[in-house]
């Protein structure tokens, strides 16, 4: 009995997955490559950077403040060389992290 | 998971998603590339533990996806690496088969290979692929379509 269209396609797929010659790595060569990979994949430090826009937009926000309002303190002073340490610290942290993945 | 899960794991379905891959983008060195992102990207996304009947197309939606995007950056199959291995065999009709591939655009290929070689359903090619039910049914008519003449002309080509 002469086979019919999809009896061909089969054939032929099913031949050829016979021909094909498999050359796999081995499991434990897989798993060590993708360890190593996960263990020095850059981070997302998303939380990280979100904060230290934060500061930044605090930061600006003081600074607009303290040059329009002439009635600061130096505690106003202070308080903006704070921000601007903790935001350099995490900007620094930051770009660290980036190094080093 | 640990490295005992992942060995099980792999030995299951390394087999079926290599050639997968390895027919559909025609190059060994880059189907390994892809087999190894693969696993890598389960791993990653903490999907390892998942059952077996999951894992598996979960997998070929990965190659899927990982195929789909070297197609879109124009790395088109070629013969030239799985050719030598089949003219090494000499199994003329796999040659057919292989040219017949090649002949194929990448959605035809890919839906002929899950539905006639690793037997998927079409909802399992569906969840595979991304496309709808309806959509496979259409789709895999047309390649069947296609993949029928394509081997019907080489058949008389060779006679």
């Amino acid at each position: 009995m002469p086979e019919n269209g999809e009896q061909r396609i089969r054939r032929a797929l099913e031949e050829l997955k016979a021909a094909t010659d498999l050359i796999l790595p081995t499991a434990g060569q897989v798993w060590s490559r993708s360890q190593f990979r996960l263990a020095y994949r850059p981070q997302r430090n998303a939380g990280a950077s979100h904060f230290g826009m934060l500061l930044v937009g605090l930061y600006v926000l003081a600074l607009v403040l303290l040059t329009t309002w002439s009635g600061w303190s130096s505690i106003g002073l202070l308080t903006m060389v704070a921000f601007a340490a903790v935001a350099a610290c995490v900007f620094a942290r930051s770009i660290s992290r980036s190094f080093r993945s | 998971m640990d490295e005992q899960a992942f060995r099980a794991l792999y030995d299951a379905t390394a087999k079926p998603l290599s050639r997968y891959i390895l027919r559909l983008c025609g190059k060994q060195d880059a189907a390994d590339d892809l087999l190894q992102e693969c696993y890598f990207r389960l791993l990653r996304n903490k999907r390892a533990d998942m059952p077996l009947a999951d894992a598996r197309p979960y997998l070929f939606r990965i190659a899927s996806n990982l195929l789909h995007d070297r197609w879109r950056r124009g790395q088109e199959f070629s013969l030239e690496d799985t050719a030598e291995q089949a003219l090494e065999l000499h199994p003329e009709k796999s040659m057919d088969a292989a040219r017949m591939l090649q002949s194929l655009k990448p959605r035809a290929r890919e839906l002929l290979w899950l539905a006639y070689v690793e037997e998927m359903t079409h909802r399992e090619i569906a969840a595979v692929t991304g496309l709808n039910v309806m959509s496979i049914r259409i789709l895999l008519q047309r390649a069947r379509r296609e993949a029928q003449v394509l081997l019907e002309w080489r058949g008389t080509d060779h006679a």
